[in-house]
């Protein structure tokens, strides 16, 4: 009984995750069409030409850099202020947590096209240059509310006493953050990292309004179909899929690896 | 949940403890994951594309020009709305340093993002911007264009006799046009099984639900319009709401699946609709893997769209600026972009020129069209800033549930 | 819930105000200054005042309602198929957790047009969804899923499911392993040990989740543009345009700002149902 239902789940898992992947089985596809024209709507016939020409449109790589340095980086501040926040509310209580709350949830209830011309009107009355800079400061603004929520789920019901007793065994305030809480509420950090980064990837409106004459890699596909939609695009989302994905399998192979050598078990609480 | 429930667990608290504070690398192996992401298309970023591109480098790149001793010219554009020569060809023939970005998409966001800094004298970084008729109409209105310099455009006698003179900027002041398309309707004759001439084709309720108009005001109103006998270019308030009116109707009735920017391309292509108002452009970059796809400017008319040049009035390169436009205005040059850009050249001498380097090209009634065609083009009427947002909220009305 | 830190010392006061700092200045600079400019903007209607959100109030209501349905469909969908996902990968996934969490997060590093034309090419009317449909009699002859409502609350769901599933994870993944063995020797079923000891559990990461779901979702604009006819338009498009094309500046501000305070009581509401103390 035990037994059907863990295949029923796993079944039930296995089809969602084969839900998210079926549009990336088909934008993987349409990368070998051949299309003799300038879309890429039907399939005509399978072809490797445009793989074998990736960088026919220079300022379609030039976008996705820009969109990857861009996501690095607010992706890297946006953590940090999210995690401390996240912590702040969980771990305390202090007069003016509410208002804290209430600042998390606004940015996500505010329509894009609103947040990002508003920004720029600040940026303009401060005589701040749109650019690199700008884009950066939207992303980290509309992220910080994303991880703190996510870091928050993770730490909610965290046994504060667990610090204290390690201080008792005589660890530091800071030896007592790095290595009892955080190790606990990594898993949580990090999910809310990954997500921060999708998002800043994916940002289209408020990037608009504020990257002055710097194009992003969302900002560059929206603004070439209506000219065109070459397969180059499709080879370029494969090629960041089949790369992030190499990535993750290293470190699960690097974890496997550290976790033999150290002969410890993979979780750290079962 | 508290562990000091029990006295048991107390023993293995201690114990993970002394665990915890020992281990090391638990963190390090969980960021690996992110950080993995991260460095992996950071590397492939590195990887790909040859020279870092001249629009990435920003404000750098502006210094260094400057210190080189020339000053860089600036160029927006819309995407894939050029061939891969001029911006080079021009550089060698002039020695102008050119920075040509193609991060115009749409007129509306592009006007949002430069209204402000031009309205407080703030520069925009750019000295040409490219924007559709009404919306340079709208910043020629607003003061926030410089005038062209003629004496340093020879060129200008090249200029299509259409288009010379136009209601949102007389004599040609301000602005020239870039590339034209044409909107007219696109259509599968296999899907409607007959040919189209007019206008009205596309209320005929066999087609129901297969049919779709643009969001673009201007060129569906214009269209309707003209179907329903009236002049867009001298269109009156009550012409607005007549045509507005027999779109909601046949929107409400079920008539019209949806208003599309240019994704009506793909519902044509995979078959969705089988009638769609649609750019000629659009309908020229499908062809060949469409053949089945026409397009025809109806009999009572088809519109007319351009995007004009224009140079913003806090650029301070305008001598770089009228350069360029006098030299795309040579119509050798002009072949050359149209035959990168399938589009119509507002250059006279175009078409023969295009002959020569792209005879298929050049017999195309959609980038070549002949005189009879052009005469049967549109313009929609300059509107002032009022009447263009009580269209608009009248449009709005009219297309949106 | 939680137990908070004791001690009284005066660091331990100051400390939570200096580690939200960075974070709220950021906000604070960043969205609130520009907020309290656009809300000075909603009061300049033409007709003076509150007319902007009377006009808001009464032209949209069908529009906020559709939106708020919609948002509704899909977070309830993101986590009939999120949790069940989020729950395998917690309990049952072992060494290949950390893949499949990126797996999650990585369709969305292909634009999300990029995604949305894919989604188009399988719901085409002459594409492979609707002819199985129609193979199993689910739609008619003339039947189609594009410019639909399915369409569009699928393209919602669909594109905030990562929204639902990480943090949800993340507060299964913390649950002892010992306490559910011990749960499902307590309790005969393995849905009973589910129902007391793991629900209860992840509701952190379910409220978390169902806030970056529905909240987002709720003002968005461009699925239903892209996947939708006219009879889908949701509140996200009318404010896009009423920005962008009417610029109808006071009518886009108040029309935000109603949106923002009804997701906000809505969000209150929900956290007082689900029992947390706070609103987040």
């Amino acid at each position: 009984m035990r037994r059907l239902a863990r295949w029923l789940l796993d079944g039930y898992a296995i089809l969602v995750l084969g839900y998210l992947f079926l549009p990336i089985f088909v934008i993987v596809l349409y990368s070998f069409n051949k299309p003799a024209g300038k879309f890429n709507f039907v399939w005509k016939s399978f072809s490797i030409d445009a793989w074998r020409n990736p960088f026919a449109y220079q300022a379609l790589y030039e976008s996705m850099k820009l969109s990857l340095r861009v996501a690095a980086v607010s992706t890297a501040v946006a953590t940090v202020f999210g995690t401390l926040i996240a912590l702040a509310l969980t771990r305390y209580r202090f007069r003016g947590s509410s208002a804290v709350n209430l600042l998390l949830v606004l940015p996500l209830t505010t329509p894009e096209v609103v947040l990002g011309s508003s920004l720029l009107s600040l940026f303009l009355d401060l005589n701040v240059r749109s650019g690199f800079n700008t884009i950066v400061i939207a992303h980290i603004m509309f992220s910080v509310s994303y991880v703190a929520l996510t870091v928050r789920a993770r730490i909610r019901g965290f046994d504060w006493t667990l610090e204290e007793a390690a201080m008792d065994l005589g660890a530091t305030p800071l030896r007592v953050f790095t290595k009892v809480t955080l190790p606990i509420i990594a898993p949580g950090i990090v999910a809310a990292a990954m997500l921060a980064f999708a998002l800043s990837l994916d940002d289209f409106i408020i990037t608009l309004f504020n990257a002055g004459n710097r194009v992003t890699y969302p900002l560059y596909v929206y603004g070439a179909r209506r000219a065109a939609f070459p397969p180059q695009i499709n080879v370029l989302a494969t090629a960041i899929l089949l790369v992030s994905l190499l990535a993750l399998g290293a470190t699960v192979l690097w974890q496997q690896r550290t976790l033999r050598q150290r002969g410890m078990s993979v979780t750290p609480l079962a | 949940m508290s562990r000091r429930e029990s006295d048991p667990r107390d023993a293995e608290l201690h114990a993970f403890l002394r665990q915890a504070i020992t281990r090391r690398g638990f963190i390090q192996r969980s960021a690996l994951g992110a950080g993995g992401l991260v460095l992996g298309n950071s590397l492939l970023a590195a990887c790909g594309g040859g020279k870092e591109g001249a629009p990435a480098a920003g404000a750098d790149s502006t210094a260094a020009t400057a210190a080189a001793g020339g000053k860089k010219l600036r160029i927006s554009n819309w995407p894939l709305y050029i061939d891969k020569q001029t911006v080079p060809d021009f550089e060698k023939a002039t020695g102008i340093k050119t920075e040509y970005t193609e991060d115009i998409n749409d007129n509306g966001e592009f006007f949002a993002k430069i209204d402000e800094p031009l309205k407080r004298n703030q520069s925009i970084d750019r000295d040409i911007i490219v924007l559709t008729d009404w919306m340079a109409g709208r910043l020629i209105n607003l003061g926030y264009v410089a005038p062209l310099d003629d004496a340093k455009f020879p060129n200008k006698a090249n200029l299509v006799d259409s288009v010379k003179d136009v209601s949102f900027d007389p004599g040609r002041k301000y602005s020239v046009p870039w590339l034209s398309g044409m909107t007219g309707i696109g259509y599968n004759p296999k899907k409607t099984g007959r040919e189209l001439t007019s206008i009205n084709d596309i209320f005929d309720p066999k087609f129901k639900g297969q049919v779709t108009m643009l969001t673009e005001m201007r060129d569906t109103l214009g269209l309707v319009m003209l179907g329903q006998g009236k002049d867009p270019t001298k269109a009156t308030k009550a012409d607005v709401a007549a045509a507005a009116a027999k779109i909601k109707k046949a929107r409400t009735g079920g008539q019209i699946r949806k208003f599309t920017g240019n994704d009506y391309a793909e519902d044509l292509a995979a078959g969705n609709i089988a009638i769609a108002f649609a750019w000629s452009g659009d309908i020229q970059g499908l062809a060949a893997d469409n053949p089945d796809l026409r397009w025809i400017a109806p009999k009572e008319g088809a519109m007319l769209y351009s995007d004009n040049m224009l140079i913003p009035k806090t650029s301070d390169r305008k001598d770089e600026a009228m350069a360029w436009i006098n030299y795309v205005y040579d119509p050798k040059h002009s072949a050359q972009i149209v035959a990168g850009a399938p589009y119509l050249s507002a250059a006279k001498g175009t078409g023969a020129e295009l002959a020569k380097i792209a005879p298929d090209l050049a017999k195309s009634s959609l980038v070549n069209p002949p005189d009879e065609l052009r005469a049967r083009l549109h313009v929609f009427r300059a509107l002032s800033d009022a009447e263009d947002t009580e269209f608009n909220r009248i449009f709005q009305d009219a297309i949106g549930a | 819930m939680a137990g908070t830190a004791s001690g009284g010392s005066r660091r331990s006061r100051l400390a939570p105000y200096l580690l939200v700092a960075p974070g709220v200045l950021w906000l604070v600079v960043f969205f609130v200054v520009p907020t309290i400019t656009l809300a000075q903007t909603s009061l300049t209607g033409v007709d003076g005042g509150w007319s902007a959100y009377h006009r808001a109030l009464t032209s949209y209501g069908t529009h906020f309602f559709r939106s708020f349905r919609y948002a509704l469909a899909a977070t309830l969908l993101a986590l009939a198929l999120g949790y069940p996902l989020a729950y395998f990968i917690a309990f049952r996934a072992g060494r290949l957790k950390n893949l499949l969490l990126g797996l999650v997060v990585l369709p969305f590093f292909t634009t999300f047009l990029v995604r949305t034309f894919a989604w188009k090419t399988i719901l085409n009317d002459g594409g492979p969804a609707v002819w199985l449909l129609q193979r199993l009699h689910i739609l008619g002859a003339s039947g189609r899923l594009l410019d639909t409502t399915v369409a569009v609350v699928g393209g919602l769901t669909y594109n905030f499911l990562p929204f639902m599933i990480l943090p949800i994870y993340v507060s299964l993944e913390k649950i002892d392993r010992r306490l559910v063995e011990a749960a499902e020797d307590l309790y005969s079923t393995p849905v009973g040990a589910f129902r007391k000891v793991v629900l209860p559990l992840s509701l952190p990461g379910v409220f978390a989740g169902s806030l970056l779901t529905f909240i987002p979702a709720a003002g968005d604009f461009i699925n239903a543009q892209l996947l939708g006819s006219p009879n889908q338009q949701m509140i996200g498009t009318v404010i896009q345009n009423q920005f962008l094309e009417v610029r109808d500046y006071p009518l886009a501000a108040s029309l935000s700002f109603v949106l923002m305070a009804v997701i906000t009581i809505g969000v209150l509401a929900y956290a007082r149902a689900l029992g947390t103390e706070d609103i987040a």
